[in-house]
């Protein structure tokens, strides 16, 4: 009897604990390939980069005041430019998005400029247009932008031209202060453009509002190596010298969220840094974090779109002065 | 007697006026001459009396090419470029590209010293890519103690005159005309003579 009870017990055992390696999934960060961008176009530095549905790539490059439009089937690159349709323009680009069937630019007063899809300039954004930290394109070509601007930390809705339409948004009134003057965190949006998902720089909290700006779901994520910042930056504090001691003082050994990207599936990406360490997170609508690492210190996160993620890698030569174009490299994780 | 005192009022005009010019004159050359010597940004330069003298830098410099130590040649004329990461990007390239083309390799009197305010060599070489300059820029360690660094607004261009500051200019970010305007008009207006 206490022989059979044992095989019992035995077979169970094999059984559970092949139930739990079959549930668990082991991801792994891929390297997949890499974009070279050629020689003859000169950039600095990949400030953005955004990717559409097909894999066409838009890079800025805020040092170089260039887009950068490289299509997928062509493999050619296109330097965006508004001197055609508006001469005089002060082309200042920011970052840049595909916008359905626009490309939009966000500058630096100018706020904003349209491009048609194939990289041919259109025209500047309404005059009241303000450029936001994050934009996105929802469906039914609306804009949805992340503003931290003297009305306080706020996000707008807004018609494909930027008019503002209604403001919503739920932000840490006590952390006002950091979310406003740190970069950092993200805003996106599902495959269909449905739902908006919002992250803020100081702690990994994911919440999701529906078209109508109303929240729907909101989770919090326990991340690897990822510590909290415990104050905001004192109210009256206008010194950028000042600043700079606080934000020394407030960030040491905590962390903030660089990156909130949407992945697949109802699957999003986050890049946290604490004490110059950079880790990516896998995590789900559920709450769960399903992958975490440390990113090597030769390549940073840009984006991600369709399951891919997008990074860069600036190689060098050594003891020279000059200095290669960036690489694109594109990772999965399996 | 009213011919008189109409010649003597005449006469006391035209000698006002020769006055006021020679005291213009006098003023336009004094100021030529004078050197500008309030200005003590980041103590890179000792000030003596409003009097600067670069040949005492208070930061060690180093090469971009190599991480080496360096210590700039003054000349004459010394062009000193000051850049920094909290500067503004575009405004920076199109300010050192701008210097390239005007004075590089073109003046025996001249010296031009940029120097990069942090260590972040990647951006040191961004910055010479995009901008096309020649010349090694030189760069700084350890600027902890120059919190001048986040309230100043960069570039910031330098012209010495035998180790004494002359000119201060800070180029704006809207337009390329003034920082021409600068160059041309005083600089190598200097340098040329």
């Amino acid at each position: 009897m206490k022989a059979y009870s044992r095989k019992i017990c035995i077979f169970f055992y094999i059984f559970t604990s092949s139930m739990i390696s079959f549930g668990q999934h082991e991801y792994k960060l891929q390297k997949l390939n890499k974009i070279d961008i050629p020689p003859e176009i000169i950039i600095g530095t990949i400030s953005y980069l955004d990717i559409d549905n097909l894999g066409n790539l838009l890079i800025t490059d805020q040092m170089s005041k260039s887009v950068l439009l490289f299509t997928k089937s062509s493999m050619k690159f296109k330097n965006l430019s508004p001197v055609k349709c508006t001469p005089g323009f002060n082309w200042r680009p920011i970052y840049s998005i595909f916008n359905g069937n626009n490309i939009l630019v966000i500058n630096s007063l100018p706020w904003g400029y349209k491009f048609h899809k194939n990289g041919d300039c259109y025209k500047p954004m309404n005059y009241k247009f303000i450029a936001p930290s994050f934009i996105i394109n929802a469906s039914e070509s609306k804009l949805v932008g992340y503003y931290n601007d003297d009305n306080g930390n706020i996000l707008k809705m807004m018609d494909e031209d930027g008019n503002v339409l209604f403001t919503f948004g739920e932000f840490q009134k006590n952390f006002k202060n950091f979310i406003k003057r740190f970069s950092g965190g993200g805003l996106t949006t599902d495959e269909k453009g449905k739902y908006i998902f919002k992250m803020d720089v100081h702690s990994p909290v994911l919440h999701k509002y529906n078209l109508k700006g109303r929240l729907v779901d909101k989770k919090t994520f326990h991340l690897l190596n990822f510590h909290s910042i415990d104050r905001d930056i004192k109210d009256n504090a206008t010194n950028p010298i000042l600043i700079m001691k606080d934000l020394k003082i407030i960030l040491e050994d905590k962390s903030t969220i660089k990156n909130f990207a949407y992945y697949s599936n109802e699957k999003f990406i986050i890049v946290t840094l604490t004490n110059k360490k950079q880790y990516i997170h896998l995590v789900n609508i559920n709450g769960e974090v399903l992958f975490e690492s440390e990113i090597p210190e030769e390549i940073s996160y840009l984006n991600s779109k369709n399951g891919l993620l997008y990074f860069v890698e600036q190689p060098f030569i050594k003891n020279s002065e000059i200095l290669p174009n960036p690489q694109i490299i594109l990772y999965e994780i399996k | 007697m009213k011919l008189n005192n109409k010649f003597y009022k005449n006469t006391v005009i035209i000698l006002l006026i020769c006055i006021s010019l020679i005291f213009t004159i006098i003023n336009y050359f004094s100021f030529e001459k004078r050197i500008h010597g309030s200005y003590t940004s980041l103590d890179l330069i000792d000030s003596n009396k409003n009097k600067i003298d670069v040949s005492k830098f208070t930061i060690s410099l180093y090469s971009s090419l190599d991480s080496k130590k360096v210590v700039p040649i003054l000349k004459e004329y010394s062009l000193i470029i000051l850049l920094s990461n909290s500067g503004c990007n575009p405004c920076q390239t199109r300010e050192l590209a701008l210097i390239d083309s005007l004075f590089y390799s073109r003046f025996d009197n001249l010296s031009i010293i940029p120097i990069f305010l942090g260590d972040q060599k990647i951006k040191i070489l961004q910055l010479k890519k995009i901008s096309n300059f020649k010349q090694t820029i030189f760069y700084s360690k350890n600027l902890e103690n120059y919190p001048d660094i986040y309230s100043n607004r960069f570039p910031i261009i330098i012209l010495m005159y035998r180790n004494k500051l002359m000119y201060l200019f800070r180029p704006i970010y809207e337009s390329k005309q003034p920082s021409l305007d600068f160059y041309k008009k005083f600089v190598l207006r200097k340098i040329a003579n």
